[in-house]
């Protein structure tokens, strides 16, 4: 006990006494978590023969703390009432349970999820995107988030859930590869068309896998598209009286966009069966398959058809399962530290076994930490966030010294910006509009055509108006990169590596040129630098130390040392922001 | 086929189509420049350049006769008439069926590995030619994400990226006191040593002198004919479609 009391406070500046000792068992499990997480650490470091980091400065951990846990950087009121406060611990619980986290973690799942404002199939995602928002806001635990997503079933007004299936509508394989990439941190899709070269991956378990979700059908039945004819026909008529094409197009929206083209049901006659160039002997072109998970517990298909969905999402989430909680583990201590404990966050495991991690000790305690907060990714989180590794001075280097010195992610560096800009980023909140879509599309057979086109005109006016209310910079939307899904300000988070959401979670913090461009000229530099920006007029009642001690602490946390004074002495206030925006100190997190 | 000649016939195939008319592709031919446009995803080879003689495989696509040596698809009647201007390569394939995978080895030459990231053709031809230079190498056009960079080389080997050509290069007028500006941050950034510091503080270096350069106007596609920019934005709209219809 005494020893481990030495090897957790090496980066504390406090003394270690007796007392300490003897209370940490008197404070909440999360404590002891987060202290065993550190003396893993650090005998990890010891037996490599390298020094436990040093303790950060309060400044720099303040910053790195608001980026990492709400995504952007501290105003400098929040600077400096965390000086008066000065208690990491409560800084954390208080960001953990703010908006911000929120944002922050929504990004987190949108990488994830591949969220879009447009799923396959031309539906608005819109009611999905809430959804997931949702779930964060009321933390769900990961694991039934996850089974949730996986047993949904519905048009995307009536669950929006069902938005996971439409996302990769009409390519249930790739659906397939996609919830294992997600969710288990297994790259399978190799043997979605052969034997996986390098695994132990075969064809036949990709197809035995995939059998789980060939009763979900994302097309919609006869019924519905007579019914939808009908409508053509009807609407047809109408731009034939009026010599006009717009009501038939409108229909063909109204249709799609209504969910009645594409929602998730069960079709339990569905089967699947093996591509007609299957080339190995253990099945044939054209057999079909049954369901049968390959690795884990074996489930494995039974004749009540209706529990193959459940079945699967039961058996990805079980304790048991060789990499679900692995998964989830590693790409959040990769959010929290800037590296993974297994590289490469979309491919941890060969076959059943995990690949061999950056310290195995460690990541084998953190699932099991996961397993006892029960999936409470906020617990979770906080127990990170709580160790003493988190509050070292961040590791130069990748030696497992510190969390890593890396550059803002591109949403993190849109909302500080966004924050220096307007003050508070989390004033604006869309509204959450789930009631408001779920009635507005009714039964097909009930509808005549202008009653269907009159549905569609309220649903564009309603849904045009996410943005009511949002504050603007220039042209582009002064609002959380979590909200953004298009337009300029997707261009400038595309620009700084944010990922396209096209695979899963493929962003970059790579350099380059543009990026720099950006920093020095664009538009939202200008917008800081004006005299008239929220900072500028906050500066007209302080006297010029004041006033540059404020432009330095609101841009990169911390006061002018002595030398910069000097060197800033008569340079204007545009000037002093420019450097501030372009320093290394702002767009990293050291 | 050499790699020094595939980037010759590359280049003569899309770049140089006027410049190289009538002339075949020797060996002595020296890109200048190389437009490389990456289609991720698409149609298939067998209906476009590739096409078998097997029935089966084919489907409804016929074999038609071009200018050139070799015959393609019958839904690419035009393109038949200028295949005497173009090479195609039949020959590279991948071990590997699975599409991220392939695409990576066909961008970088090498196997994806979960430890490193390699430099992409443009990384490396700026690697190798070493040139002296204002403004960069080479450029990336409407780039998704996952294309490589300069993987290990150094990061002044990236690609300039432009999201949008229609925009062209955004933010790059020079302010009279950017030299001002430039002695204050090196004041601020001396207090930061650490490689990512070292690599940021190359690239401030690089726009320094790039933004003071002539060949800026390089960029301004305002300056081109009507018809060059519709190409351009032609260009951005379907690569566009075709990205996000990559895995139907």
């Amino acid at each position: 006990m005494f020893i481990q009391g030495i090897s957790i406070n090496i980066c504390m500046v406090k003394l270690v006494t007796l007392f300490a000792i003897l209370t940490v068992n008197l404070f909440a499990q999360d404590v002891n978590y987060s202290n065993k997480i550190d003396e893993i650490i650090s005998s990890d470091l010891k037996y490599k023969k390298l020094s436990m980091p040093k303790k950060s400065s309060d400044d720099v951990f303040v910053r790195r703390a608001f980026l990492d846990i709400v995504g952007r950087i501290p105003t400098y009121e929040e600077s400096i009432e965390f000086k008066k406060y000065n208690d990491r611990e409560d800084l954390v619980d208080y960001l953990i349970n703010s908006q911000g986290y929120n944002e922050s973690m929504f990004n987190f799942f949108a990488d994830n999820l591949r969220l879009k404002k447009r799923l396959n199939g031309n539906v608005s995602g819109e009611t999905y995107i809430t959804w997931v928002r949702e779930q964060i806001k009321q933390n769900i635990p990961y694991n039934k988030l996850v089974k949730d997503i996986l047993t949904a079933q519905g048009t995307i007004y009536t669950n929006p859930a069902v938005g996971y299936f439409l996302r990769d509508e009409g390519m249930l394989l790739d659906n397939v590869s996609n919830t294992f990439q997600a969710f288990a941190g297994m790259d399978v899709s190799c043997a979605q068309c052969h034997d996986h070269p390098f695994d132990d991956w075969s064809q036949m378990e990709y197809y035995e896998m995939s059998a789980f979700f060939t009763t979900v059908n994302t097309r919609s039945d006869k019924g519905q598209r007579k019914e939808y004819q009908r409508l053509r026909k009807e609407a047809e008529a109408t731009d034939k009286a009026n010599e006009t094409k717009g009501a038939l197009n409108e229909i063909g929206q109204f249709w799609q966009q209504g969910g009645y083209r594409n929602s998730v049901d069960s079709d339990l006659k569905k089967v699947l069966a093996l591509p007609h160039d299957y080339k190995y002997r253990d099945g044939d072109p054209g057999e079909v398959i049954k369901a049968s998970t390959p690795i884990g517990d074996r489930v494995k298909e039974t004749r009540k058809r209706n529990k193959l969905q459940p079945s699967f999402a039961q058996w990805m989430i079980s304790e048991d399962h060789p990499t679900f909680t692995a998964n989830i583990v590693n790409r959040l201590w990769n959010k929290a530290f800037g590296f993974a404990l297994l590289d490469n966050l979309n491919n941890i495991a060969e076959y059943d076994e995990l690949r061999d991690s950056r310290n195995d000790k460690l990541l084998s305690y953190l699932i099991y930490v996961m397993k006892e907060v029960k999936y409470d990714l906020k617990k979770f989180n906080s127990i990170l966030y709580n160790t003493k590794f988190y509050g070292c001075e961040t590791d130069p280097k990748d030696n497992f010294q510190g969390p890593i010195m890396r550059r803002m992610t591109a949403a993190q560096l849109w909302d500080s910006l966004i924050t220096l800009y307007t003050g508070d980023i989390d004033k604006w909140q869309p509204e959450n509009r789930i009631e408001k879509f779920r009635y507005m599309f009714p039964d097909l057979a009930t509808l005549n055509s202008t009653q269907a086109l009159k549905i569609y005109k309220d649903f564009k006016k309603v849904e045009r108006d996410y943005y009511k209310g949002a504050p603007k910079a220039g042209k582009v939307f002064a609002i959380r990169s979590s909200h953004i899904f298009d337009g300029r300000a997707r261009n400038f988070m595309l620009e700084f590596g944010g990922s396209d959401r096209e695979l899963i979670e493929n962003g970059n913090q790579e350099a380059n040129i543009m990026q720099i461009l950006t920093l020095m000229n664009s538009g939202m530099t200008n917008e800081l630098m004006s005299v008239k920006s929220r900072l500028g007029k906050k500066l007209l009642d302080l006297k010029r130390d004041e006033a540059v001690d404020y432009v330095f602490r609101s841009y990169i946390g911390r006061s002018p040392t002595k030398e910069e004074q000097q060197a800033f002495k008569g340079v204007g206030f545009s000037d002093i922001v420019w450097v501030l925006i372009n320093s290394h100190e702002f767009k990293l997190i050291i | 086929m050499e790699r020094r000649t595939f980037i010759q016939a590359l280049a003569a195939s899309t770049y140089g189509v006027k410049a190289y008319a009538d002339a075949p592709v020797a060996d002595n031919v020296k890109a200048k420049n190389i437009i490389y446009i990456n289609l991720d995803g698409g149609m298939s080879h067998i209906d476009t350049f590739d096409p078998k003689d097997d029935k089966e495989v084919m489907g409804d696509t016929e074999k038609i006769i071009t200018r050139g040596d070799f015959q393609i698809g019958h839904r690419l009647p035009k393109l038949a008439e200028v295949m005497n201007k173009a090479v195609v390569i039949r020959s590279t394939t991948s071990k590997t069926g699975a599409h991220q995978q392939a695409q990576y080895l066909s961008r970088t030459s090498y196997k994806q590995l979960g430890t490193i990231t390699h430099p992409s053709l443009g990384s490396w031809i700026s690697h190798i030619s070493n040139r002296d230079k204002a403004i960069p190498d080479f450029v990336l056009v409407n780039g998704i994400s996952t294309h490589p960079g300069s993987g290990f080389l150094p990061k002044r080997q990236s690609p300039l990226p432009i999201v949008d050509p229609k925009d062209g290069l955004k933010n790059s007028k020079v302010d009279d006191k950017l030299q001002q500006r430039m002695a204050l941050l090196k004041v601020i950034n001396s207090k930061i040593n650490a490689p990512i510091a070292d690599t940021y503080n190359e690239f401030y270096d690089d726009t320094v002198r790039f933004l003071k350069s002539k060949d800026l106007e390089l960029f301004d596609i305002s300056k081109e004919p009507s018809a060059k920019k519709r190409a351009i934005w032609y260009f951005k709209t379907r690569s566009r479609i075709i990205t996000s219809e990559e895995t139907c």
